[in-house]
């Protein structure tokens, strides 16, 4: 079968990442595979009322992918699976958080490159995003997982300076690293506090957890994933900071 | 191509072919149609042309599109004006119109809130919005937007705005479209429908 990524022609699932019109009746898909990593293909008739309900961020999809050459622009045509990003149309929050989720995805992650775990990732957070409590942590973690899956993964398995295990409670805007509470008190200043929730699921959520974790990816995202593009953050996950802060979420 | 065409034979295929639902070979068939019909198809097509170009505006108040503003039908004090019914682009007006179910007015936004393509509330007409619910003469906001994520986030937006006006802001139903088979329709929409039930 060889390198699945080259495959001209295959069958998958996925999630739908981003939808943009082409033409008049066609939309180009970004599409986020375990196998083959994000995928771009130009989706005929898009725009008809059958195919609009699962073109939309977060929707899980069945692909047949098809291409002439490999490295150009191939065709699709998708069958939805399950109810999709609907079940979340009451809940502002949880749409906001799917937005970026799949807008940082999409920007974040190279095409034609396998990264199952930003696609596990992702699929974790759709999982949970009904659930209110636990989701913008999740998010936090999906973000965590994304940089991992990018080669820039945080390493808090132990403080960077004195190699202790425990009471790590700040990670270093430089290296990504936990720093332990007493190692890193000279430089309180200069790091960036570290949630216990990053460390352990069973972690527990106090107020200003969220926004310290999203404060960690979203550092190291910008400094490692996006500064290099040259691009910024997408605005899909300012939104999502607003739209967190103003709920009292974070 | 219309290789032996003049240029304004070939110029009007090209405007022409610019056209939704018309493409190069479209246009090419419809500028023929038009030139064997020239005094009954395109004489009378150019003058109405002409005289959109010169007289259909933008309405000032609601954002829709007519030859006077305000539109006929913010004009039309016939219409309850307490009802104010919020439309992603002037093509919702027109569907909306077209059923002749509604009563009340509109407010046109000119797009959605998308967090992919980073259009965010400044580049809607949001402003304009809040400050008709704030005059006092609503007393009901129906968001008829889209069912999709930008269509719902951009509702949500618009809910959360208008909240300290305790103007009371609805949305429009999901579910079961009039004539449909369950057979034919999507997972979202049958979940939706299902969560949406009433007594029979």
């Amino acid at each position: 079968m060889g390198n699945p990524r080259l495959s001209l022609e295959w069958e998958d699932e996925a999630y739908v990442l981003s939808a943009r019109s082409h033409g008049e009746t066609g939309a180009i898909v970004e599409l986020l595979t375990e196998a083959r990593g994000k995928v771009a293909a130009h989706v005929a008739g898009a725009a008809s009322r059958r195919m609009k309900p699962f073109l939309q961020p977060g929707a899980r999809v069945i692909v047949r992918y098809r291409a002439k050459v490999e490295g150009q622009l191939g065709s699709a045509t998708l069958e939805p699976m399950g109810e999709g990003p609907s079940s979340l149309f009451d809940d502002r929050l949880a749409l906001a958080g799917l937005s970026a989720a799949a807008a940082v995805a999409a920007a974040a992650l190279p095409e034609r490159e396998a990264h199952p775990g930003a696609f596990h990732a992702l699929e974790a957070l759709i999982r949970v995003l009904e659930i209110p409590e636990i989701w913008p942590a999740v998010y936090v973690r999906y973000e965590a997982g994304l940089l991992q899956e990018l080669g820039f993964g945080l390493d808090l398995s132990k403080c960077a300076a004195t190699g202790a295990f425990d009471d790590l409670v700040y990670v270093s805007p430089r290296t990504g690293r936990a720093v332990s509470r007493e190692a890193g008190k000279p430089y309180h200043d200069k790091l960036l506090p570290l949630p216990p929730f990053m460390l352990s699921s069973q972690g527990g959520l106090a107020e200003g957890d969220v926004k310290a974790g999203l404060d960690i990816t979203g550092h190291f995202l910008e400094q490692f994933v996006f500064g290099p593009l040259n691009r910024p953050l997408p605005p899909a996950r300012l939104w999502l900071l607003d739209r967190l802060a103003e709920a009292d979420k974070l | 191509m219309a290789a032996s065409a003049g240029p304004e034979i070939e110029r009007l295929i090209a405007l022409l072919s610019k056209l939704p639902g018309l493409g190069p070979r479209s246009g090419r068939r419809a500028a023929l149609a038009l030139l064997k019909k020239r005094d009954t198809l395109l004489a009378p097509l150019a003058t109405a042309m002409a005289e959109a170009q010169a007289k259909v505006r933008t309405c000032g108040t609601c954002g829709s599109l007519d030859v006077t503003d305000p539109c006929a039908v913010c004009a039309d004090g016939s219409r309850d004006g307490r009802l104010l019914c919020v439309v992603e682009e002037v093509g919702s007006v027109w569907a909306m119109e077209r059923g002749g179910s509604f009563k009340g007015r509109y407010h046109v936004l000119g797009g959605l809130l998308s967090a992919l393509d980073g259009i965010g509330p400044e580049a809607l007409r949001i402003g304009e919005l809040v400050g008709r619910v704030a005059d006092g003469s609503v007393a009901e906001v129906i968001l008829a937007l889209p069912a999709t994520v930008d269509g719902q986030t951009t509702a949500h937006y618009i809910a959360d705005r208008l909240a300290k006006t305790n103007v009371p802001v609805t949305m429009l139903a999901r579910g079961v479209p009039v004539g449909g088979d369950l057979d034919w329709l999507d997972d979202g929409t049958i979940a939706q429908a299902l969560r949406a039930r009433r007594p029979a």
